[in-house]
C-alpha cells in the first residue's frame, strides 16, 4: 500500500493543505497559489516502496484515525450533508447569505482553527470570480506513528482472565477465614495461646516448656553487683528447669519494671527491687499488685559522690556551700520518696536509669546520688557513712500466680539453709536435666539443687563489708516489720476512683464485711505443749 | 483482726477450735473459716493452696534445730485478704519497733479500711503489750532471742519443712 503526505515545495512558508476533496485521491501534484499570487506546488508524493506489513494488534494507533483522517471524514460527512440540502434548497443560493462553499469553508476554517489555533487564509487577489482558496495548516504530528505494543497490551484478554480467577479465588479464602474466626470466637479453645503476652499457663509450666527462665535486671548490674543478682537467677534455673545456666537476662529500667513483669515478657524480677506492702497490695503506676518473696539482700539508701556534699545531704543542710547541693536519685524508687520528703524540688533531679545517673554525676549536673548501694558497687564514688531508709530487696513476681512466687521464695530458703547447714556447691549432687528430669509439680522440686549447682547464700554474697542485716540469724531478734511505704490515698481521698480499691466483689473480704463478722479458726495443740497453749492464747486474741 | 475489719468491734468475731491441724486447713479450704491461727508454716501446705502471713511468733532454739514458726494462714484465691491480715500482723510489729502513731491510714484496701490498722493497735496496742497480756509478764524474758523486733543485726533464716 503506498503511503502518501501532504508536501510543499516552498520551505519557508507554512505548510498548507488545499481543502479540495479531489487531492485526496490524486497522487500526482497540482499547482496552486497563495494569497498574494504566489503558485506553489501542492499535493502527495509517489513513495515507490511496500508499506511494512503491520499486524494491527501488535501496534498502537492502527486502529484509530489519525487527526487529520478523522477531519477529513468530518467534512465529507458535512459535504454530503450539504449537497442534499443544495438539491433541497437551490433559493437559498440566491440569498445575502454566505454561499455553502463559504460556510463550508468558514466551517472547516473554524475546525481547523480549532484543532491548530491558526485562522485558515482566504486570499481574492487575482480571483475575479471571488473564489476562495482555503488552506489547512499540516502537522506532520498528525501522522499517527504506530508503535509495537508491549507483551501485557497483546495479551490483555488472558491477563484480564487470570486476574479475574484470582481475585474470586481470595474472596472465598477471605470469606471461608472470616467464617472459621468467628467460629472460634464462639468456642474458644480451651489451650492458651502461644503468644506469652496472653498465654494464662502457670508460669512453672511456661518456664519448663520454654526450657529457660527470663530474670528482670538493670542495666549496670550484670557486669557490677550482677554476679550476685545473677546467681539468685541461676539459683532458680536450677531449681525450675535443672540447669543453672538455662536462664536469659532481660534488661529494664525502674519505670518499665512493673509492666514488663505483667505483660510476661520476664518471669521474676531480680534487680533489687525493694518489697513494701503497696506495692503488694497496688501499686498505682502499675495499677497492680506484686507477690515479693522473702527478702535476700537488706540494703538503705546511702549518698554517694562529692564528699562535701555528701554531708551536706545527710545533715540536710541547704545553706552556704551547700546551696550548690545537687542530688540525682532515680525515679519509681523508694528513694525518691525519701529524698522528696526531705529535700526541696530545685535540689534534687530523678533519673529513670542507672546509666542516666552516670552520665548526669559525670556532667556535673549532679554532686551527689541518693541510691541503694548494691545499684553502685563498683563505682569509684566516696559513700557516706549513714544509712537513710529500710529497703529489703525481694524477688518480685505477678500475684496472680502463687504457685510460681512460692517457688522462688522456697528456692530462697534453700540458700540460706544451705548457708545455715554449712552446704557448698557440689557438682555431684547438682541434679541436672541432663540425668534427671525436672518435675512439673512445685511442691517436689529439688531446691538444693540451688545449693549444689549454685551456692549456698554466704556463696553468692559479694557485697564488700560488714554483713549487718544479711547475715544468718542464729536464733535472736527474728521479728522483721516490712516497710509498709504508701497505704494511704489522701491526696484525692474525694476524687478518687475507688471501684479500684476494696475487695472485690464475691470475695473472701467482702464476705466477711457483708456477713459483719469474722471466723477466725484456732488451733489447739497438745495440753502438755505449754509453749504452744501460749501461742494459742495469743492467737485467741480475737476474742 | 475483728477490730481492724469492724471499726475497732473486736468481738465481731466467731471462734472456732480445732485440734487436728488437717481438719482447721479442711475447714479453711472450705469457706467455714476466714483465717487460721495457731498454726506453723509448712511447705506443703504453702503450695496446698494456702498463704502464710509474716510470723508472729517462733518457737525453739537454734536456725540449725527445727525452727517453727507461727502465721496465720489464709485461702490463696483473695490475694488482698492475704494482704490485709498480713498487714494487721505488721501493724503490732510496727507500733512496737516505731509507736502506734506511726501506723498507716490503710486506704488502699478501699476507703472503709482506711483506720482499720489504727484501730488494730488501739486494740492490742503493740505487738509487745500482745505478748505480755497472754504470756504473762515473765514471759517478757522469754523474748530474749527469737521473738525480739530485729534491730540492725542479722536477719536471714530459713523457714522450716525445706528438706
Amino acid at each position: 500500500m503506498a503511503q502518501s503526505a501532504a508536501n510543499i515545495s516552498m520551505p519557508q512558508s507554512p505548510q498548507f493543505e488545499t481543502s479540495s476533496d479531489d487531492e485526496q485521491h490524486q497522487p500526482d501534484t497540482k499547482e496552486r497559489h497563495t494569497a498574494s499570487g504566489t503558485p506553489i506546488t501542492i499535493g502527495a508524493t509517489q513513495v515507490n516502496e511496500r508499506a511494512n506489513m503491520l499486524y494491527t494488534r501488535q501496534y498502537r494507533g492502527r486502529n484509530r484515525l489519525s487527526q487529520r483522517q478523522r477531519i477529513r471524514a468530518e467534512r465529507a460527512r458535512r459535504e454530503a450533508e450539504e449537497r442534499g440540502t443544495i438539491a433541497n434548497n437551490n433559493e437559498d443560493v440566491e440569498s445575502n447569505q454566505p454561499s455553502t462553499s463559504d460556510r463550508r469553508r468558514s466551517s472547516i476554517s473554524q475546525i481547523v482553527s480549532n484543532y491548530f489555533g491558526r485562522a485558515s487564509v482566504t486570499s481574492a487577489d487575482n480571483n475575479p470570480n471571488g473564489d476562495v482558496v482555503s488552506a489547512i495548516l499540516v502537522e506532520e504530528a498528525d501522522v499517527v506513528v504506530a508503535t509495537e505494543m508491549g507483551c501485557c497490551e497483546q495479551n490483555w484478554k488472558k491477563i484480564a482472565v487470570v486476574m479475574t480467577t484470582l481475585l474470586v479465588i481470595l474472596a472465598t479464602l477471605l470469606s471461608l477465614s472470616i467464617v472459621k474466626f468467628s467460629e472460634e470466637k464462639k468456642h474458644p479453645q480451651p489451650e492458651p495461646t502461644a503468644s506469652p503476652t496472653f498465654d494464662s499457663k502457670p508460669t512453672l509450666q511456661t518456664v519448663q516448656e520454654r526450657g529457660f527462665i527470663r530474670c528482670g535486671f538493670y542495666n549496670n548490674q550484670i557486669n557490677t553487683s550482677g554476679s550476685f543478682h545473677l546467681n539468685l537467677c541461676r539459683a532458680v534455673a536450677s531449681v525450675v528447669v535443672g540447669d543453672a545456666d538455662s536462664y536469659e537476662i532481660i534488661q529494664l529500667t525502674l519505670g518499665t519494671r512493673w509492666s514488663i513483669l505483667n505483660n510476661r515478657n520476664v518471669d521474676l524480677l531480680v534487680g533489687a527491687d525493694t518489697y513494701n506492702i503497696e506495692r503488694e497490695v497496688r501499686l498505682a503506676s502499675a495499677e497492680s499488685g506484686f507477690t515479693f518473696s522473702v527478702p535476700y539482700h537488706h540494703a538503705g539508701m546511702k549518698y554517694a559522690g562529692d564528699e562535701t556534699f555528701i554531708e551536706c545531704a545527710e545533715n540536710k543542710k541547704r545553706y552556704g556551700i551547700c546551696d550548690s547541693l545537687s542530688i540525682c536519685v532515680g525515679s519509681h524508687s523508694t528513694t525518691l520518696e525519701y529524698v522528696a520528703s526531705n529535700f526541696p524540688k530545685d535540689f534534687y533531679t530523678t533519673t529513670s536509669s542507672i546509666d542516666e545517673t552516670v552520665i548526669m554525676m559525670d556532667n556535673g549536673t549532679c554532686n551527689v546520688v541518693a541510691t541503694e548501694l548494691s545499684l553502685i558497687v563498683g563505682s569509684t564514688y566516696h559513700v557516706g557513712d549513714k544509712q537513710f531508709t529500710k529497703a529489703p530487696h525481694a524477688f518480685v513476681t505477678r500475684n496472680t500466680d502463687r504457685e510460681f512466687s512460692d517457688v522462688v521464695n522456697w528456692v530462697l530458703q534453700a540458700l540460706f539453709y544451705g548457708e545455715e547447714q554449712d552446704l557448698t556447691k557440689n557438682a555431684t549432687l547438682c541434679g541436672n536435666t541432663t540425668t534427671t528430669n525436672v518435675t512439673s509439680v512445685a511442691s517436689e522440686l529439688n531446691y538444693l539443687n540451688a545449693v549444689y549447682c549454685v551456692g549456698s547464700y554466704k556463696d553468692l554474697y559479694q557485697f564488700p563489708g560488714r554483713r549487718g542485716m544479711n547475715g544468718i540469724n542464729n536464733g535472736t531478734k527474728m521479728h522483721y516489720p516490712i516497710p509498709f511505704g504508701d497505704l494511704d490515698y489522701t491526696a484525692d481521698v474525694e476524687t478518687q476512683d475507688w471501684e479500684n480499691f476494696g475487695p472485690r466483689p464475691n470475695s473472701t473480704f467482702s464476705d466477711i464485711i457483708i456477713y459483719g463478722k469474722l471466723n477466725c479458726g484456732v488451733v489447739v495443740q497438745a495440753e502438755n505443749d505449754t509453749e504452744s497453749v501460749g501461742v494459742v492464747g495469743m492467737s485467741t486474741d480475737c476474742e | 483482726m475483728a477490730a481492724a475489719f469492724f471499726y475497732g468491734n473486736y468481738e465481731a468475731v466467731h471462734l472456732l477450735n480445732f485440734s487436728s491441724t488437717d481438719e482447721a486447713f479442711l475447714a479453711l479450704q472450705n469457706g467455714t473459716i476466714d483465717v487460721l491461727a495457731g498454726t506453723i508454716v509448712e511447705r506443703f501446705r504453702d503450695f496446698g493452696g494456702y498463704q502464710f502471713s509474716t510470723p508472729y511468733y517462733y518457737k525453739s532454739g537454734t536456725v540449725k534445730e527445727a525452727l517453727v514458726a507461727f502465721a496465720l494462714a489464709t485461702r490463696e484465691d483473695d490475694s488482698l485478704f492475704s494482704s490485709f491480715v498480713n498487714c494487721v500482723i505488721l501493724a503490732t510489729l510496727s507500733a512496737e519497733e516505731r509507736g502506734r502513731n506511726q501506723v498507716p491510714f490503710a486506704s488502699i484496701f478501699g476507703s472503709e479500711m482506711r483506720w482499720s490498722l489504727r484501730d488494730a493497735v488501739s486494740y492490742s496496742e503493740s505487738y509487745d503489750k500482745l505478748f505480755t497480756k497472754h504470756f504473762g509478764i515473765d514471759s517478757v524474758k522469754g523474748r530474749n532471742g527469737l521473738n525480739r523486733i530485729i534491730g540492725a543485726g542479722p536477719q536471714h533464716h530459713s523457714l522450716p519443712s525445706l528438706t
